[in-house]
């Protein structure tokens, strides 16, 4: 009598044990792999780059195999990479870099191109156009021929981003900005100092002295910035004694970290948002 | 009595051990199960238990016949990790898993019987504790691996190991046990 309650015991613990994992399992899972929403903003200068990320089931086969936007034949794409795993999804991440020559056109004459989706080939041997959030490409030189020089740059595993520059012949500071300063909001922070002083625009700064900006990134688990990757260019505009107006750029990448349980919060959404 | 329990033996211990050379067993497990049938077919005391054995041995040659041929895709093992995230992948595992606790279970059941007939206690109550090892191994399997759906590989393989260490033990205990109840039924009936 006692064997046979012990085996049903067994029994049930098994078809518990197998019920809840797939339960479990079809109740994690994405209805599909997809990009995440990134806000980007790059200069198509040769060399810059930026990251993709993409996220799917941890079975999923159909990964990008790569990846074009139409109209920017600069715009290559590394062979996707695995950037992190976790219980039922993986996600993965593609570099994009702007190769090939200068665009000598001046900084500010060529409007910035705003592009919402992707062209992506995928393993399976489809092809689709998929959503990657907003990215922001700035045209035209603008590293040559300005007036600041940026003597280094530095970032920590708690956010924290610095840069320091030069001044190496008179400046105007004009203003400081970014396309996605204001949908931040508090998520983000930053100071930046001509000399000593927190700049002011407009404001004169003197050959020989420092400009310095430090920020940081501060997005709560529980915000829809938190799985959003970012990466800025934020140009901090000046104009030179002659009165040609430049800009200097400040390159700033926040790469998604997320915890198991900011993963399950996602997937949870994405399946409320397709059902 | 002897030969067939040699045969089983025998059969045994080709399923349980694999000599892999450049990804060719050496040992195939189809002969392995071919030679339990045979084992199964000449035993002198019918046992209903031995039926379940034979049951489960034919299914467990048909897949493997079919893992063979190419026919099916060559069965992962719990071990692999990266291979059973999906749910395919896992049902054969576990569903091999249960017939092959069918075809122990019929092996020692039926040997415990006979063994019981005979007066040879000691050597029912071996089968016996043969058989509740290898269940519990067993159960302990089942339990765990649909936990690797879910990503818990790390927690899922150790308690695999020791739980496919324990039935590897089993195994060799009911190979040393079948063999010596052959020369016992001999000597019993003499």
């Amino acid at each position: 009598m006692r064997k046979t309650y012990i085996g049903w015991i067994v029994v049930v613990l098994i078809v518990a044990s197998w019920g809840y994992n797939l339960y479990s399992h079809q109740t994690n899972r994405l209805p599909e792999g997809r990009f995440l929403s990134h806000r980007i903003e790059a200069t198509d200068s040769p060399g810059d780059s930026f990251w993709l990320y993409y996220i799917a089931n941890n079975d999923d086969k159909r990964l990008p195999i790569s990846v074009s936007i139409e109209g920017m034949s600069a715009l290559q794409f590394d062979p996707v990479s695995e950037y992190m795993t976790f219980r039922n999804q993986r996600m993965y991440r593609l570099l994009g870099h702007f190769n090939g020559d200068p665009d000598n056109t001046p900084f500010g004459k060529a409007k910035p191109l705003t592009i919402h989706s992707v062209d992506v080939y995928y393993s399976d041997g489809t092809r689709g156009k998929a959503d990657i959030g907003e990215m922001i490409v700035y045209r035209g030189d603008w590293a040559s021929g300005g007036s600041i020089s940026q003597t280094n740059s530095s970032s920590s595993s708690n956010g924290t981003q610095t840069a320091a520059f030069q001044v190496d012949k008179p400046v105007t500071l004009n203003g400081f900005s970014s396309a996605f300063l204001n949908e931040l909001g508090s998520a983000f922070t930053y100071e930046l100092h001509a000399g000593k002083e927190a700049a002011v625009f407009p404001q004169a700064v003197e050959a020989g002295e420092s400009i310095s900006f430090i920020s940081n990134f501060h997005v709560p688990a529980d915000s829809q910035l938190y799985l959003q990757p970012v990466s800025m260019r934020l140009r901090l505009e000046y104009s030179d004694e002659d009165g040609t107006e430049r800009v200097q750029m400040i390159p700033l990448e926040r790469q998604p970290y997320p915890s198991e349980a900011a993963i399950r919060a996602y997937v949870k959404a994405q399946r409320e948002a397709t059902e | 009595m002897r030969t067939a329990c040699s045969q089983i033996a025998w059969g045994l211990g080709l399923m349980l051990f694999d000599f892999r050379f450049n990804s060719f067993d050496l040992l195939p497990d189809v002969l392995g199960f071919i030679l339990i049938l045979i084992g199964l077919a000449n035993q002198p005391v019918r046992q209903r238990a031995f039926g379940i054995a034979k049951i489960a041995a034919v299914i467990l040659l048909v897949g493997a016949i079919a893992e063979l041929a190419g026919v099916m895709p060559v069965a992962v093992t719990i071990m692999q990790v990266n291979q059973y995230y999906s749910l395919p992948a896992l049902l054969p595992i576990g569903l091999s898993l249960l017939v092959l606790l069918a075809l122990l279970y019929g092996i020692c059941e039926g040997f415990e019987r006979t063994a019981a007939s005979l007066g040879l206690f000691d050597s029912a109550r071996s089968f016996r504790a043969v058989w509740n090892t290898s269940l519990a191994m067993g159960a302990v399997m089942l339990f765990v691996l649909p936990f690797s759906l879910n990503g818990w590989h790390g927690s899922v393989t150790v308690v695999a190991v020791l739980a496919g260490l324990g039935q590897f033990v089993a195994g060799i205990w009911l190979i040393v046990r079948v063999s010596r109840f052959g020369r016992e039924y001999v000597a019993a009936n003499s």
